[in-house]
């Protein structure tokens, strides 16, 4: 499964350990410096879609009872890869001067 | 906390069963939000709102194409092959009734209300080989179906005939659903919505037999014409006849085909207005099926 661009932001946001899902929608928001901001509706529709794939899983509730999400390997791997498709795409945009260059 | 009450309203917008997981969760998530942006209780329900629309209907379409997708298909099929099978065996039962021919039969006529007992066998058999797989109806359906559309058909032949297409449409599709709803009732929640639907599957289905078959087989066969009569001047008057074709063309069950052509355009009648039938009536009875008692 290829993650949408919502999936993908939420798969980054649970990459350093398991997270509310209040945490994800904050973490998103200071990922994309406010441009993203998730409701709970986008939020849990993309965590269903991921759970389903695979690639999260609920772990065990914070100490406010409030249910968490981790990242599993399968996961793991898929932002990875994700990650390693936009980093290719962003250094061909750079290449061709839709940005400045990075040095 | 009217603002908790107010969202949690709201998430019946969601599907029952996404509801049920993370209703909860999305509350809190709701909590969390709310008490962060006091300052800006506009913007705040302006994002929540849009996100809670987008999203629910997001979930609803997604359930309900999982739902509809082989169903509907499933159940056109169904209701296009059983109306095929029910012209082809109404055709052959007239030409071995003419094959065998003694005068001692004489005045002897194939009833409308035989007919429609085969129209409700050849449909209901179909239908029940696809419900079977969703819900335990057992031969009930099929004998329903077959009683309920001899009644049909005789009284719509009666009152109605072929002068009044619509008319001949509704009382059948409401006999046919009357009967149905029958076995449906015990089965599932909310069944009396299948006379409407029927009811209102019928009429369509003759309608779009009419226009279909003027439209379509006249353009490519000339010949049809002599099948279909000749249309109307103009406006409403060529519509009504339209129809009356359709009607006539539909209870050429009753009749010998006199020849290979005649069988063909009876049968792509029965195939046209079979498949209008199960695509009108697939979305209320995929709703039905989902609820049963």
């Amino acid at each position: 499964m290829t993650p949408t661009r919502i999936e993908f932001h939420v798969l980054v946001a649970l990459v350093e350990g398991p997270r509310h899902g209040y945490g994800v929608m904050q973490d998103v928001d200071e990922l994309t410096a406010g441009e993203l901001r998730l409701g709970p509706g986008t939020l849990y529709s993309a965590i269903k879609r991921l759970q389903r794939a695979g690639l999260i899983e609920e772990c065990e509730a914070d100490a406010e009872r409030r249910r968490c999400y981790r990242l599993t390997r399968k996961g793991k791997t898929a932002a990875t890869d994700e990650a390693r498709r936009l980093a290719v795409l962003l250094r061909e945009a750079r290449k061709r001067g839709l940005l400045p260059s990075a040095s | 906390m009217t603002a908790d009450r107010v969202y949690a309203a709201l998430l019946r917008l969601y599907p029952a069963e996404f509801r049920r997981e993370y209703s909860g969760p999305m509350l809190e998530a709701f909590r969390e939000l709310h008490r962060k942006a006091n300052d800006r209780p506009a913007r705040f329900w302006a994002l929540v709102l849009q996100d809670l629309v987008r999203s629910a209907l997001r979930e609803r379409l997604e359930v309900w194409s999982s739902r509809q997708d082989g169903f509907a298909l499933e159940w056109a099929l169904a209701c296009t092959a059983g109306a095929v099978i029910t012209g082809a065996l109404g055709s052959a039962l007239t030409w071995l009734f003419a094959y065998f021919y003694h005068p001692y039969l004489e005045g002897a006529a194939f009833q409308a209300g035989l007919y429609g007992a085969l129209v409700g066998i050849g449909l209901g058999g179909a239908q029940a080989v696809v419900l079977r797989r969703r819900v335990r109806l057992g031969t009930a359906w099929v004998l329903a179906s077959a009683a309920s559309a001899a009644a049909g058909f005789e009284t719509a032949t009666t009152l109605a005939g072929t002068a009044s297409p619509l008319t001949f449409g509704l009382i059948l599709g409401g006999f046919v659903g009357m009967g149905q709803w029958l076995i449906l009732r015990r089965r599932m929640l909310r069944a009396a919505w299948w006379i409407a639907a029927s009811a209102v599957a019928l009429p369509i289905g003759v309608l779009s037999c009419g226009l279909a078959m003027h439209g379509a087989l006249r353009g490519m066969n000339p010949l049809a014409d002599d099948l279909l009569a000749a249309a109307s001047p103009d406006g409403p008057a060529r519509l009504n006849g339209y129809l009356v074709d359709a009607v006539d063309l539909l209870l050429r069950g009753l009749n010998r085909p006199g020849s290979l052509q005649e069988l063909t355009v009876g049968l792509a009648v029965m195939a046209v207005c079979g498949m209008v039938v199960g695509l009108v009536t697939a979305k209320p009875l995929s709703s039905m099926l989902s609820r049963p008692r």
